[in-house]
Order: C-alpha cells, then structure tokens, then sequence
C-alpha cells in the first residue's frame, strides 16, 4: 500500500515536471524570438541613426555650407574691424 | 465422440510440436538479432559516440556571428567625422545561380553588371557555393533586389564607413578597407578600440535555415568605442580650404599646415593638400594618401633660429640687445660661405631674428659650446620622434655634436643638416608659447593637460618670443603673418630643397612659417609648409605666413578668443582664399 501511494506521488512529480519543462520551453522559445524580433529592432533604429547623423554630417559639411552661403545668400564672413566686442 | 477426441487430441499434439520448434527458431532469430544490435548499439555508444554526435549537430547547430558596430569618431565637439552605417553586400550561390539563367539578365539590371560580365564571372565559379557578387550596395538596390527574390542570391548584412568631411579630414582620419579594418591614420592607430569584438550565439536551425531555437550565447558582441578626437572640425576645414587655396595659387607640389592648441598640445587642426575623397578612393593618387605632417621630414631652415637664439641666451653670453655684426651680410666659416639675403651692418640678437640674417646665428652658434646648443635642439624634441598615436611618424634626424664636422655647427644654426616633420616643428615651437616647456602632442582630445618637460628657462622663453614678435612687425620677414586685433610671434623659413643624391636643386624652394597668438599667453599654434612653390614667390614671409593669418584670424574668432590689440581693427578685409566649388561629396549612393 505504502509502496503504490510512494509510486504514485513519485509519478505525479514526474508528471508534473514534465509538464513544466514543455512550459518552460515553450516560454523559452517565445522569448528567444521577442529577443530576436526586438534586436533586429535595435538594429533598424541603429541603421536609421547611423544614417541620420551621416545625413546631418553631410548637410552640415563645412564645403557645402560655405558653398549656399556664398553663392545662395550671398554672405561673407564679417573682417574683424566687422566685429564688436561686447565687454559685460 | 471417441474418434473426435483422439483427433482432437492428435492436433493438439502437432501444434504443439510445431509451435515448440518454430517457437524456438523465432526466438533464437530474434536472440541473435537482439544480440548483434545491442552490440552495435553499445559498439556506437562507447567508440564512436564523440564523432557521431558531432555530425548530428552540425546538421543543426549553427554558430551564428553578430557583427561588432565600428565606433564613431568624432571631433572636439562631437560632431561626426567617421560613421559606419550598415549596407548591404550581395553574395551569390553560383551553383544555385547557374541553374536559372533566365533571370540573369534582371540580375545584372538591378545591380547593373553587364551580361558579358556575369557570365564572365559566374560559369567558372559555377561549382562554388559562395561568392560575393558586389560589395556595399545603396540601401534602395537592396530593397529592390529583395523584392526580385532571385533564388541564389542572398544579401549580407555589412557596416561601411562613411567620412561626412570627405577630404578636409582624409589624412588624419584614414580610412577602413571593405573588411572595416583601420588601414590609416586614426582609423589604423585606434583599430583595436573602435573595432569592437564580434559575438557568437549558437543556435539550431531548421532545414529552410530558420532560427529554431536558440541553444546558448558563446561570446557577447562587443560594439566599438566612440573616439573623440583633439581636432576641431571648423578649424580644420578653415586650415583646409586656405592651404589648397595657396598650393593652388602658387603651383605648389604640396603642402601642410599643423595648429596646436598651446596649452594642452592638442592637434586642432591637420591638413594636407592635395588631399582625397576617402568616400570614394577609386581615383586616388596612393602618394596622396600619406599623411605628409607625420612621415615627410625637411630642413626647418630659418624656423630653427629662435632656437639658435634661445640656446646663445641661455649661455649667458647673449643678450637681446646685445649687437652682432653681420658683415654687411656675408661670412666666411670655415669651408662655408654664409649670406643674407637682407644685407645689414651692426644687429642686435633682436634684429638677427626679425630680419631673419643667416650671418648674425652663425657667430652665435659659433660663440657657444656646441653641446648647449645640441642640447636646446634635443629637449626641444629635434632629431627624435613627436610621439604623436598617428601611424608612420618619421623620427627627426639630428647628429650628436660629437659627430658635428666643422661646418655642421654653422649649417645647423640656420636650419640645414637637420630634418623635422611639421608636427615636431610645431611642437618645438611649444616651447616658447608654452614659457619654456616641451609638452606631449596628441590627436585624441585629452581631459587633462600633460606634463611638460623644461628645455629653456622661461625668462629665455619670453625673451625670444619677444624676439619673435617683431617678425610680424614692420621691418620684419612676416608681415603678413599679422592677425588683425591679435599680437603674433612667428617665424618664416625659406630652404632650398634637397632632393638627395642631387643635392640642393636650382629654383625649387620650401616656404616655411611657423608662429603662436597671442603672442602674450599663446592659445594656437601653427605651422604651415608649401613644397615647391612655382614663380616668382617663394618666401616663406610670402607665400606661408598669409595662410597662417587667415586661418589664425578665423580660428581665432571660431574660438572666440579675446583680442589682446583691440585698436587694430584690420581695416583692410580678410584675405579669404577664392572660394572653390566642393570636390568631394560623398558618392552619389550614399542615402
């Protein structure tokens, strides 16, 4: 009697681990792709930035500032007797 | 019923028989199977497990690599200079490839590669399983040859360096090759730092390739660091635009301009010209790759004076205002014949430097012991090396004076038989900016200001700065040195080129300055050197010193530093170089 009421809990736990493992897996499988999903995430958004600053680099390189200045709006740079010093 | 049961009983019996033997000749079958399968099993299990459980995973376990994102670097301010962005590469299968000739044709469209070409490429290859097809495609052709979804072609994900400054930045930057390793400049220097280390997961993947799971992480990716450097992006676009202007205006081969920042021995700026489009080096010269400032040595020629000059002060046989005479600018030392080319009688040490006379240093370096004058040279970073973390430095080349012939002494004192790269010139130009201290440069922005060793005393210091004011003054070499509203100390250099086994040539010149403002508590140092410069000027106080003062007078307003001779207005406007239409966009594929 002892002996099937031993066998049977040990069956239980069996079971019952058993049954945990799927589960576990299974979240482990979910979360795996999530990470997946929100690297590649990460990865688009660095990509956009790298751009982005290589955009703004670009537009704001010095030859092609100097460049609209000159020739768009007409602009030169002030010569110092131009200049003000404003002492507080 | 009698007969029936005898029967009955009889075929009993038969069954019996023959179950018994059938019985035993199944099981003996099945024995002898069990037997040799188990030994199987346990041959497989105990001797060639290892080797058997590797195949099996390598049917499904793949190292997956994640690539390490390059570092950014950055300028003083943090504005970008270098950028990786993540593109493309296409990689074919031409095995796969061969078997669908028919969409070739569309292939070669989208990444427009002649059919010739393709097939000129791809057949003898046609065994192969991987192949890169083009490198670093613009981010639309790879939507568009995504969307084609030619079997055998894959893209591959790849980082490429981009340079928003292009060619103002080319030297000190360097550039990466196509596997993103430093190849110059910074980029070669600093590899190790910006590369980053790349991660490994390893995970198991399904028949299609698809990640099924993942089985464990074998390393993290280790991104690159961010580097901010010492330059000043605005600065070195100044110093740029002025020095190509100049090489241009006087046919020059080349030229460099250096400018420090006094204090910390900061490069600010770093230029070369003619430069590069490292965005696109496909045009390049090679020999325009190197970075001229750092590997290409010359004779400071007169720049080398102050030296002369401080190493007779601090002999104490030499006071400013002691007088010299120069001879009415010629003199005979030994086997060597030394002239002016300003002829002047009686000098003082002062004027010996404002007028820049060859004759008035002689008779100093010739009045003092030559192991102090070898030993200025030496603590002010002459004959060695700069130290600067740029690759391919060139150390300087000056003899021992235990060495020095009779003629080296008074050669030296002018600025022949030693050579020096423009860093180390500007360096030792720190020494009178700096009130007598030799400082450390460096092109990596620094949080503290380094420790300098002393050279001369700070009264000399002062004193040859003094000296070296009245150069920019009128009456001397380099007026138009002068920084409207700021006092300056320079000196110009003009050297005849020694072009080695020939010797000195005829007609082909070095124009040299080198100077610090304001004069009074220096902030920025500069050197400007133009090789060869073609016509009429050649002077140093000519053709360098006024690419000195534009870039000084715009550096000095980018930095906002105060003006310490506000009743100079500069009336006359800036000598702002003609303003040439930009070379060197990124190429055109760049988002």
């Amino acid at each position: 009697m002892k002996a099937i009421a031993g066998s049977a809990f040990l069956f239980a736990l069996i079971f019952a681990t058993a049954v945990h493992l799927v589960v576990v897996r299974y979240q482990h499988k979910q979360l795996y792709m999530e990470l997946h999903h929100l690297r590649h995430q990460q990865d688009e958004l660095d990509q956009e930035r790298s751009q982005l600053l290589l955009e703004q680099g670009t537009a704001g390189a010095h030859l092609r500032v100097e460049a609209i200045a000159r020739t768009k709006l007409n602009m030169t740079p002030p010569n110092t007797g131009q200049l003000m010093r404003v002492y507080p | 019923m009698k007969a029936g049961s005898w029967l009955a009983a009889r075929a009993q019996r038969v069954r019996a028989y023959f179950n018994f033997s059938r019985r035993a000749f199944v099981l003996f079958t099945f024995c002898c199977t069990a037997v040799l399968l188990s030994w199987h099993a346990i041959n497989l299990q105990l001797s060639e497990r290892d080797f058997l459980e590797d195949k099996g995973q390598e049917r499904y376990e793949v190292k997956l690599p994640t690539d390490a994102h390059r570092g950014m670097v950055t300028d003083r301010n943090g504005e970008p200079l270098a950028i990786s962005t993540p593109v493309n590469s296409v990689a074919v299968n031409p095995s796969e490839l061969v078997k669908h000739r028919d969409r070739w044709n569309e292939l070669g469209k989208i990444l427009d590669l002649s059919p010739d070409y393709l097939d000129a490429i791809l057949l003898p290859r046609a065994q192969r399983s991987f192949f890169y097809l083009k490198r670093h495609i613009s981010p639309d052709v790879a939507v568009t040859l995504k969307a084609a979804g030619i079997p055998g072609v894959n893209l591959i994900d790849e980082y490429r360096r981009y340079y928003p400054s292009g060619e103002v930045t080319a030297h000190i930057l360097g550039f990466t090759n196509v596997d993103d390793r430093g190849q110059e400049g910074v980029e070669l220097s600093f590899d190790s730092t910006l590369r980053g280390t790349k991660g490994e997961d390893l995970v198991i993947r399904d028949r299609l390739g698809r990640v099924v799971e993942h089985v464990e992480r074998i390393s993290d990716v280790q991104p690159g660091k961010d580097l901010a450097l010492s330059i000043d992006r605005r600065l070195q676009y100044v110093a740029y635009r002025e020095l190509k202007a100049a090489v241009q205006k006087h046919n020059a081969d080349s030229g460099v301009m250096v400018v420090l920042d006094a204090e910390t021995g900061e490069i600010l700026a770093m230029v070369n010209a003619p430069s590069y489009n490292p965005n696109n080096r496909a045009d390049a010269k090679r020999e325009n790759f190197r970075n001229r400032t750092v590997t290409d040595l010359f004779e400071p020629g007169s720049t080398i004076k102050p030296f002369t000059v401080a190493a007779g002060l601090e002999s104490g046989r030499f006071k400013p205002t002691t007088m010299i005479d120069t001879q009415g600018g010629q003199m005979r030392a030994g086997t060597v014949t030394v002239t002016d080319s300003h002829r002047a009688g009686m000098l003082s040490v002062s004027q010996v430097i404002q007028k820049s006379s060859n004759v008035g240093v002689t008779k100093i370096a010739l009045a003092i012991e030559p192991d102090l004058f070898w030993g200025v040279l030496n603590r002010a970073g002459f004959g060695q090396s700069s130290g600067i973390d740029l690759p391919g430095e060139t150390p300087g080349q000056l003899e021992s004076y235990r060495d020095w012939g009779a003629a080296d002494r008074v050669t030296l004192a002018f600025g022949y038989h030693t050579n020096i790269t423009a860093v180390q010139l500007a360096r030792a130009y720190g020494v009178f900016a700096s009130g007598g201290l030799l400082r450390p440069v460096s092109v990596v922005k620094q949080s503290t200001v380094p420790e300098g060793t002393r050279v001369i005393s700070e009264q000399t210091a002062i004193a040859v700065r003094e000296m070296m004011k009245t150069v920019i003054e009128k009456g001397g070499t380099a007026e138009a040195a002068a920084v409207p509203g700021y006092t300056v100390a320079g000196k110009t250099g003009t050297t005849r080129r020694n072009n080695g086994s020939k010797g000195y040539e005829e007609k082909s010149y070095r124009s040299l300055f080198a100077g610090f403002l304001p004069a009074n508590a220096p902030k920025l140092i500069g050197v400007v050197v133009i090789d060869n410069p073609q016509g009429s000027e050649y002077y140093g106080g000519l053709v360098a010193a006024p690419v000195f003062s534009t870039v000084m007078q715009e550096a000095a307003r980018i930095l906002n530093l105060t003006p310490d001779r506000p009743e100079d207005r500069g009336t006359v406007p800036p000598r702002f170089a003609a303003w040439t239409q930009p070379t060197n966009q990124i190429a055109a594929q760049n988002p």
